[in-house]
């Protein structure tokens, strides 16, 4: 299949690599149709060189639609269409049980001393292939998809895997009063949002 | 960024150019009681990273109840921690800061004795997708679109392009605010 991957400083390319394939009984496999490209991206792509190896795999903001699914995946079939968040959690472990799916114990890269698994970020977040590919290996897919209807274009729903959930959080941890008022920094997505 | 402020207006900002003003903590007291506004949301982070040479604009919103906003541009100078510190210095006290842009140094000099001195609370850290999805997903489903998801992206690529792609929103050319790439021509 063809993927984007890293080669280095401001260099990245579409390569052809191996399809993946159903590893564990929970995941799944997604053909992608649509993956978004965030400013955190960038810092690949600009700084933290060091930290990612020439052919990883980016991306971190994808939909699509279920190819295949392991043994243990029930609540999302071949057919379905989703959204994948950028997080990789288990959804059982004691974070998970308090929602914080970005500090998930089952898939935290201990050895980094980093919260939770991400797609397509560095060696400090699992160095796990992202979602910038016509098809994704999703991790504890018995919890992460989020399955979206057919109809509205994927631009309605393909924001859910990362800019909405951050701008959504970023307020609610605002703490803004009742008819408060808030200053935004920066007119990024996710300051749009 | 003349295209990042008029996508803010079309969601209903009314916005008021204040592109002189040194000094945003100043300006915003001005728009709040002489106070500051209750709640700062830093969505800058890092990415000061990558901009291109000569002048940093930066863009500040601030939105009151009738959603009357102003905006201001500041000149060239602001690194990333200057957002954080602006950040401290606009907020009320009292008030809270949330940072969601990512922040990755360790070392760096924090003017503890406002923070303390405001009593501020300050929160941050990335998002945790799952648990906000059952609020947000009414909204997506709304005929009128009223988290304007349609209207973000500004281009939609194959997946050949994505050198092209990286490369433009990274220059922050050709309008470029958000790409989505969309491998098979989805």
């Amino acid at each position: 299949m063809r993927a984007v991957a890293y080669h280095g400083k401001r260099d990245v390319r579409v390569d052809t690599v191996p399809d993946p394939t159903i590893e564990e009984p929970t995941d799944a496999i997604v053909r992608i149709t649509s993956s978004g490209i965030c400013g955190s991206d960038l810092h690949l792509y600009e700084v933290l060189g060091a930290f990612i190896e020439e052919g990883d795999v980016l991306g971190h903001e994808p939909m699509g639609v279920v190819e295949a699914v392991g043994p243990e995946v029930t609540q999302i079939k071949p057919g379905d269409r989703v959204v994948i968040p950028f997080n990789i959690s288990c959804g059982h472990c004691f974070m998970c049980d308090q929602h914080l799916y970005s500090q998930c114990e089952t898939t935290q890269v201990r050895d980094q001393g980093k919260g939770a698994s991400l797609f397509g970020y560095t060696k400090l977040y699992g160095q796990v292939p992202g979602g910038q590919a016509e098809l994704l290996r999703v991790p504890q897919a018995h919890f992460g998809p989020i399955k979206v209807p057919e109809g509205p274009p994927d631009e309605r729903f393909v924001y859910l895997s990362d800019v909405l959930p951050t701008a959504w959080q970023a307020v609610e941890y605002a703490a803004i009063p009742e008819g408060g008022t808030v200053a935004v920094f920066g007119l990024g997505p996710i300051g749009q949002m | 960024m003349p295209e990042r402020l008029e996508m803010a207006r079309r969601h209903g900002v009314h916005t008021i150019d204040l592109r002189e003003h040194h000094d945003i903590a100043e300006a915003l007291r001005s728009l709040t009681d002489g106070r500051g506004p209750d709640s700062v949301i830093d969505a800058v982070g890092m990415e000061a990273h990558g901009a291109p040479l000569g002048k940093l604009a930066q863009q500040l919103a601030g939105m009151l109840p009738d959603a009357i906003a102003a905006k201001m541009t500041e000149k060239a100078g602001i690194d990333r921690l200057s957002v954080l510190h602006a950040s401290i210095d606009t907020v009320r006290r009292g008030g809270t800061i949330s940072l969601s842009g990512v922040y990755g140094g360790m070392v760096d000099p924090m003017p503890m004795m406002d923070l303390f001195d405001k009593q501020i609370q300050l929160r941050m850290g990335q998002a945790n997708v799952k648990r906000w999805i059952d609020d947000i997903m009414p909204l997506l489903q709304e005929e009128s679109d009223p988290l304007g998801v349609e209207d973000l992206a500004t281009h939609k690529l194959p997946l050949e392009q994505a050198p092209h792609a990286y490369d433009i929103f990274q220059k922050k050319q050709d309008g470029a605010i958000k790409i989505l790439l969309q491998p098979n021509g989805a």
